[in-house]
């Protein structure tokens, strides 16, 4: 993938470089985030990332409040993605807190969280596609998202930032009717991604702007630290619902999709295949929904024991961490937010490298950044 | 009695510390500058000085495989004899293992940067700089990445106040709103300094 | 008096502007509606309903813009080239309201005094070729707006627009030789004629013509999937720092030589006022006003499949990324036109006499 310019034209030429800024307000970059380029004619040859136009302060706030004041905070991280988030925290203090959620809610919480990863993809899906070009699959998948936000709506009571799970299980049991409905829906979702992987998938156009593009090899990912399908689009089997298996994730069979070559069409189809699996599992879930309680027995106020627990899930994004530091008393001394999108903008240096502008757009798009995640 | 211990001798974690068998392999190697360190959740971890650290994950890293680094967490501890710590979580994609090194110092030194054995510490070192004032010796680029770049202080450390330079406004105004003050700078000037000589 | 009026109003300059004035009546009309045509169309297309507020069906839309885009503050950059950054939009506009000119619409009308009128303007010898001018002249207005804006995002915009349509008009040129060839004559009417003289809609002899037509059609007008100087969401294009009416020429100017291809397109491939499986000719003796009105109706229909295809294709396709595009311009386009030329003329030499 040698796009650099050919040495007889470095000779004789004498060029400059330019500074393009793509600044904090641009359609294409998802959020408030500044790129500041370097260009050779249309190549990029340097990439300076400028972040930290949403930093709201969220580990410093989650200080001042107890641990299940600070639950809702943590919607705000990945706002596409709030249920997940919220598993993700809540996970943690019940690490640190030793406490066994029962089987029944860890499969509505299984639920719950592949719903929202559909959601999550879905968004992505549009979004990418209306940044290359095709305009038309913004709309018909924000037109599938609508079936997903309500039946968690039904479930949860909010469209977006739920505040999902209480410490220790979930708040309350699926309503009357709403198995059958997710059922239905999810028939329906099966044939709505066949048609977008027709319109998408084979398409020449779409294959020319996104094979080869944003090239990064399997060492490199690693060594970046990048996660989720990112990673995996360069054939790294790593998903933390197969490698540190969470909740109830160990009881499924599902597949993780993993890419050959580290470019933004493997990116696309991995995603895709994954809300495939996210079905797959929803599907096993109702089948196999065990009775039980909601909800594990924790103390009104909740004082964890005096140390660190470092929880990680497979977010939409990538593998979301939460770190929390606890001294004896009811407010969390330290959270630390382990986010996907961050260390995954990072990589973005090194996937820049010799590509043209309007790659720029592609790449970003596929990384699938959501700034409130990046800066916290 | 955990306050009261806590009261003492600062923060210090309480459970049974977990020996998995890469810290075996570690403790092996390098003997005592590796000490356990207690987890009430069960995880390995391990907890080493500030002159052996780069030695130790370059270790971890090449001979024991730990190829994926998750987070670089920094926290504060003004209780404690040393003020600040980082905690490097370390995850290995083939074994499936992971282990958490912790090391703890003081405000002025500096810690060796990481990002020569993995590149992921680039902008997790910047943060903890930023926000937490670590310094990091031999980083290529140490500047501050979430705030803008000639911010003062160190928010996440425990004498930052939540509202930041605002604080004191934020906390005195009772209705929670900025009182609106007239774009021309000469009637604003006033005003503010009528209401400081109140 | 009156008969002097009567007389002066059939001389041919009288009547040369009457045509002037219902020509652009019309070219107006169906510009400003075929932007609420495609926003509607864009909608249905994309599971939603386009603009249906402002009146019945959205009928007053256009006008609604039009009265936004007048009343905008009219901004000029400092650092821009003031005086073509005022003129650059002009050259977008005006070449196809000129090229709207030298199309027929219809067989001659024939008025109750046995006096024939053409159904065109000006429908001169070398209409082909006037037209093929004229749309290089509409490079200009891209250009030098980007250049001219002073940022470098326009810059960038106006350079690709520049190059994507120069490297566009060759295959244009060639695919549209091929009709001249098969028909003989530059003359638009002509090379109507010469299909209903043949029987056969030049788009099947000539399927690779038409099919070049019909992709370098879109790629001139700088619409999807060949949109990357006005790509909305990457470079934002040669027009980031126009507003108000300025913008509102490159806007109506972009829908002005999309009617003005499509509208060209069945002269050329399609039979243009021919009815088809009808012999117009001979009915056209018999009753001409009929026919005319048939014939401009069939016109009108056969445009509108082009204006809708180039609205479909908007809908579905993604876009091309700037060196694609300019390969597929060069390194497909242009072998296919230029091996097709050739194949043409080798059939016309031998097989036909």
């Amino acid at each position: 993938m040698n796009n650099e310019k050919p040495s007889y034209l470095r000779e004789i030429l004498e060029t400059q470089e330019i500074e393009l800024n793509m600044g904090p307000q641009h359609p294409a970059t998802h959020g408030v985030y500044r790129a500041i380029l370097t260009l050779d004619g249309e190549r990029i040859v340097g990439l300076n990332s400028v972040i930290g136009y949403l930093h709201r302060g969220i580990e410093k706030w989650a200080e001042y409040r107890t641990y299940k004041q600070a639950t809702p905070i943590f919607d705000r991280l990945d706002y596409l993605s709030a249920v997940i988030n919220c598993h993700g925290y809540v996970g943690a203090v019940e690490k640190l807190l030793g406490v066994e959620v029962p089987k029944k809610a860890e499969y509505i919480r299984v639920i719950c969280d592949e719903l929202q990863r559909i959601a999550s993809h879905l968004i992505w899906l549009g979004t990418h596609a209306l940044d290359i070009g095709a305009m038309s699959v913004l709309f018909y998948a924000v037109r599938e998202r609508e079936p997903v936000v309500d039946l968690l709506e039904a479930q949860l009571g909010q469209r977006l930032l739920y505040n999902a799970y209480p410490i220790g299980g979930v708040r309350l049991d699926f309503p009357k009717g709403w198995v059958e409905v997710c059922r239905k829906f999810l028939k329906v979702l099966k044939g709505k991604i066949d048609d977008y992987e027709e319109l998408l998938t084979g398409n020449r156009i779409w294959r020319q702007r996104t094979i080869g593009v944003g090239y990064i090899s399997k060492e490199d990912a690693i060594a970046w630290g990048l996660s989720g399908p990112t990673l995996r689009a360069s054939n790294v089997y790593f998903d933390v619902r197969k490698s540190i298996p969470y909740s109830a994730y160990a009881d499924f069979d599902f597949e993780i999709p993993l890419g050959q070559n580290g470019d933004v069409y493997d990116r696309y189809l991995c995603r895709v295949k994954e809300m495939r699996q996210s079905v797959r599992i929803i599907e096993q879930a109702l089948d196999g929904m065990p009775e039980g309680e909601l909800k594990a027995k924790v103390s009104p106020i909740i004082r964890p024991p005096v140390g660190e627990a470092y929880f990680t899930i497979e977010g939409s994004k990538g593998q979301l961490g939460f770190y929390i530091i606890s001294d004896g008393k009811e407010k969390p001394y330290r959270v630390h937010i382990k986010s996907p999108s961050f260390i995954n903008l990072q990589g973005l240096d090194v996937m820049s490298k010799h590509q043209l502008i309007a790659d720029m757009v592609a790449l970003i798009g596929s990384i699938d950044i959501v700034l409130g995640e990046v800066d916290r | 009695m955990a306050e009261e211990q806590s009261a003492k001798k600062g923060w210090v974690a309480t459970g049974e510390p977990i020996i998995t068998n890469a810290v075996q392999k570690a403790i092996e190697k390098f003997g005592s500058k590796i000490t356990p360190y207690p987890n009430p959740a069960k995880e390995a971890t391990i907890k080493v000085e500030k002159e052996d650290l780069y030695e130790i994950l370059d270790f971890l890293k090449k001979e024991i495989g730990f190829d994926y680094l998750s987070d670089i967490a920094s926290a504060h501890f003004p209780q404690n004899e040393k003020h600040l710590s980082l905690a490097y979580h370390l995850f290995s994609i083939e074994k499936k293992d992971s282990l958490r090194v912790k090391v703890e110092f003081n405000e002025e030194e500096s810690i060796p940067s990481v990002s020569s054995i993995w590149p992921a510490a680039n902008w997790m070192e910047r943060e903890a700089y930023d926000l937490m004032g670590v310094k990091f010796g031999n980083h290529p680029n140490l500047k501050r990445i979430l705030l803008p770049d000639d911010w003062e202080g160190y928010p996440l450390r425990k004498e930052y106040p939540l509202g930041g330079p605002q604080e004191e406004e934020i906390r005195s105004n009772r209705y929670g709103v900025p009182s609106l003050l007239p774009d021309d700078l000469e009637t604003a000037n006033k005003i503010l300094e009528e209401e400081k000589n109140e | 008096m009156i008969t002097y009026l009567y007389d002066l109003v059939k001389t041919p300059f009288v009547l040369a502007l009457i045509k002037i004035v219902i020509l652009l009546a019309v070219a107006f009309t169906v510009i400003a509606y075929i932007t609420l045509v495609e926003r509607r169309l864009l909608g249905f297309f994309q599971s939603r309903l386009g603009p249906n507020r402002v009146g019945p069906w959205g009928l007053i839309q256009p006008i609604a813009d039009g009265v936004k885009l007048f009343i905008k503050e009219d901004t000029v950059p400092i650092h821009s080239n003031s005086l073509l950054f005022r003129i650059a939009p002009i050259f977008t506009f005006f070449p196809s309201l000129v090229g709207f000119g030298v199309l027929t619409f219809a067989l001659p009308w024939v008025t109750p005094s046995s006096k024939m009128h053409l159904f065109a303007l000006a429908d001169v010898d070398l209409g082909i070729l006037l037209i093929l001018s004229l749309s290089s002249l509409g490079i200009f207005g891209l250009m030098l707006g980007g250049y001219a804006s002073g940022s470098k995002y326009p810059y960038f915009g106006g350079l690709r627009a520049c190059s994507q349509m120069l490297s566009y008009e060759i295959p244009l040129t060639l695919s549209m030789i091929t009709v001249v060839m098969m028909a003989n004559s530059f003359r638009l009417s002509d090379i109507v004629t010469a299909q209903q003289k043949y029987r056969l809609y030049f788009f099947i002899p000539l399927i690779i013509s038409f099919v070049v037509y019909l992709i370098c059609m879109i790629a001139e007008t700088n619409r999807t999937p060949f949109d990357l100087p006005e790509g909305e969401s990457e470079i934002i294009g040669f027009h980031t720092e126009y507003s108000g009416m300025r913008f509102g020429f490159y806007y109506v100017g972009e829908y002005t030589n999309v009617v003005f291809l499509s509208m060209l397109a069945p002269a050329l491939f399609l039979g243009g006022y021919d009815i088809p499986f009808v012999n117009d000719i001979a009915l056209w003796q018999v009753h001409p006003q009929l026919i005319s009105i048939l014939g401009f109706c069939s016109y009108a229909i056969k445009s509108v499949l082009f204006a809708y295809f180039y609205i479909w294709v908007r809908a579905t396709f993604p876009r091309y990324r700037y060196d694609q595009l300019l390969k597929v311009g060069w390194l497909v386009l242009l072998p296919i036109s230029l091996v097709n030329l050739f194949i043409v003329a080798g059939i016309k030499l031998f097989l036909l006499k």
